[in-house]
């Protein structure tokens, strides 16, 4: 649900990167703020414990104006993959306009990336979030494991999904960009005709896509 | 410090804030008193819309950002232009921290109020469980205890109309195989009196046509004259037992009907006419008798076998007075509720002879009878007995002993679960 506030001028969108515990979430995001030019990225808030292990969440706040003028904010944020804090990554993961998720390639992960997927279609009914219509991306992140889940087996697997594979090794930033760029223009399509409908937004879907686009070459 | 409104009010904790609810989170007054030396004067914050809302008034602003957008202003009189952009930006990071503190305190209270949520729902749900299972756990011994009573008594019903059945069945078999050679005896011994005489009338032939002397002698040889005189007798007596055999027979019948008569609902009034009909026909006066009855009550019962059951009754309470003292029949009867059917208790009571505990023991076995021999084939009582164990019902006798009299009570099923006819 974007939020769109028309005295600010501004219109605000929320992506999640949702996964099981020690995935790559937080990874992920830390290698999209390198990409980012420093104008459009604000400061990363992370909270952590000692083991790196998210304790709240992450949140990478990205920002451009638009040529007209309008403020377009993405709030990027990661939940806790652990499944003590499920009701964090709820209120995380409400009014998200679009979610990644984050599976682990390691062969010993197939267990609790299949638990975490059925939790991320869980929650999505608990806040309200239409599952079969929620942009979604999936990521197999780790491929620089010694001996990954073979990457035909994970598209077979998933072959009848609607759902995009994307390989990642989020570590060294390989693939987090095309991650990062299918969820966004698969969200701002959402956002665009969600806007559209309000009827308030001088916006269209390619100007905000183009927007990050230009972000996420910036650099 | 106060707290901003929190997830569980429906409020994502990541909305966006105005720079007043901000502050919230900051000592506002220790921020600008710890500026003032570095501004080198009186310091003011306003709003995004330009309202004043802490420190001092002032001519020269410098915006306030937090991630692109502008969200108040800081002023100070005294402060050049760079020194005021230093301030703001220390502002800034107050303002970063302060907008860290809150996402993190609504979410995490948030979080804390669902799960306090959750538990308190699963703790109400197991609570309603413990108070069901408690419930039925109270419960089940008694519903165990009814099941068993009424298989029990299922099983005794069972049990009891096999025993009639069976009982009737060999009574059935007994009055059939002993009727017919019955019937024939009796036809023989009635030929065979006819015979008797028509040899006595030969004998009277052969005497006056032949030397009588020869005839005399043969006659006295053969004690014809002793073999004429006690044959009738014998035959005489032999006939009584065959009526007394039919009449055990007869008795008898009423065990075969007994296990399986038609029913139907009758008014007691009905049935206790017919007994001192049938009474009287047995040769019985009912003058002593006394009565305390309900006529109007309905039973579910055949006519004729219970008037016969109670007939004798009856007869066994007259004969025990032997034409002394009185006998009384009292009814009272309980009635039914929705799960159990009423009850007619219908008393005789004679203030005749009484039983001896070993009496009062047999009293119900076949062929048992105190009477003198021939008075009585000691059946009554026992097919009075089958008759109302086959209508549901049970009878007992009850005396102190030896001429103390006797009470026999006989309980009955009402007709429709008890409610009046």
């Amino acid at each position: 649900m974007a939020d769109y506030d028309a005295s600010s001028n501004r219109v605000t969108l929320k992506v999640v990167y949702y996964g099981p515990a020690l995935s790559g979430k937080t990874t992920n995001v830390v290698a999209l703020h390198d990409m980012l030019s420093p104008q459009s990225r604000g400061e990363i808030m992370m909270f952590e414990t000692r083991q790196d292990r998210t304790l709240f969440f992450d949140l990478l706040p990205v920002g451009f104006r638009t040529r007209s003028g309008m403020l377009v904010k993405l709030k990027l944020y990661t939940v806790p993959g652990q499944v003590a804090h499920d009701s964090t990554r709820k209120a995380v993961l409400s009014r998200a306009d679009g979610v990644c998720f984050v599976a682990d390639s390691a062969k010993s992960q197939s267990v609790n990336n299949a638990e975490s997927f059925e939790n991320l279609e869980a929650n999505c009914r608990r806040v309200g979030l239409d599952f079969e219509r929620l942009p979604l991306v999936i990521q197999f992140n780790k491929r620089d494991l010694p001996d990954p889940v073979p990457e035909k087996d994970l598209r077979d697997r998933w072959s009848a999904a609607p759902w995009p594979l994307h390989m990642a090794t989020a570590l060294t930033g390989q693939g987090v960009q095309q991650t990062f760029l299918d969820l966004m223009a698969r969200s701002v399509e959402s956002v665009a005709r969600e806007l559209d409908d309000i009827g308030a937004v001088a916006v269209t879907a390619d100007e905000i896509r183009d927007g990050f686009l230009t972000l996420a070459k910036g650099r | 410090m106060e707290t901003t409104a929190s997830p569980s009010d429906g409020t994502p904790f990541d909305r966006e804030l105005p720079l007043s609810e901000l502050f919230a989170y900051i000592d506002g007054d220790a921020l600008l008193s710890s500026l003032m030396p570095l501004a080198g004067g009186r310091i003011g914050i306003r709003d995004a819309h330009g309202q004043l809302f802490l420190g001092c008034d002032a001519d020269n602003w410098q915006p306030l950002e937090l991630e692109w957008e502008v969200v108040g202003y800081l002023g100070c009189a005294e402060a050049d232009a760079a020194t005021l952009r230093a301030l703001a930006g220390m502002v800034e990071v107050q303002l970063r921290t302060a907008r860290r503190i809150q996402m993190v305190s609504d979410l995490h209270h948030g979080a804390v109020e669902e799960d306090y949520r959750r538990l308190k729902e699963k703790n109400e749900q197991l609570q309603a469980s413990e108070e069901r299972y408690r419930c039925l756990a109270a419960s089940l011994e008694q519903r165990v205890q009814a099941q068993l009573k009424t298989l029990q008594e299922n099983e005794k019903r069972l049990a009891e109309a096999r025993r009639l059945a069976s009982m009737g069945h060999l009574a059935a078999g007994i009055a059939h195989e002993v009727n017919n050679p019955l019937g024939f005896i009796n036809a023989n011994l009635r030929s065979a009196t006819r015979y008797v005489e028509q040899l006595r009338v030969l004998a009277r032939g052969l005497a006056e046509a032949f030397d009588l002397r020869d005839v005399r002698a043969a006659w006295e040889r053969a004690d014809m004259e002793f073999l004429l005189e006690d044959f009738p007798d014998l035959l005489d007596e032999s006939q009584q037992g065959v009526v007394r055999i039919g009449a055990i027979v007869s008795a008898l019948r009423g065990l075969t009907d007994a296990s399986s008569a038609q029913m139907e609902p009758l008014q007691l009034g009905t049935v206790l006419g017919q007994v001192y009909r049938r009474t009287e026909e047995r040769g019985f006066s009912t003058a002593m008798l006394r009565t305390h009855v309900d006529r109007a009550v309905a039973l579910h019962a055949n006519l004729e076998l219970m008037q016969q059951a109670l007939a004798e009754v009856l007869i066994n309470a007259l004969q025990a007075c032997d034409g002394r003292g009185e006998v009384t029949i009292e009814t009272r009867r309980e009635d039914g509720t929705e799960e159990q059917c009423g009850w007619l208790e219908l008393a005789v009571v004679d203030s005749g002879a009484g039983m001896t505990p070993e009496t009062l023991e047999h009293a119900f076995d076949p062929f048992y009878t105190t009477r003198a021999v021939g008075s009585g084939v000691g059946l009554g009582l026992t097919v009075s007995r089958e008759i109302i164990l086959a209508h549901g019902g049970g009878i007992a006798l009850h005396s102190d002993g030896p001429e103390t009299g006797t009470t026999a009570r006989i309980r009955l099923p009402l007709h429709g679960g008890g409610e009046s006819p």
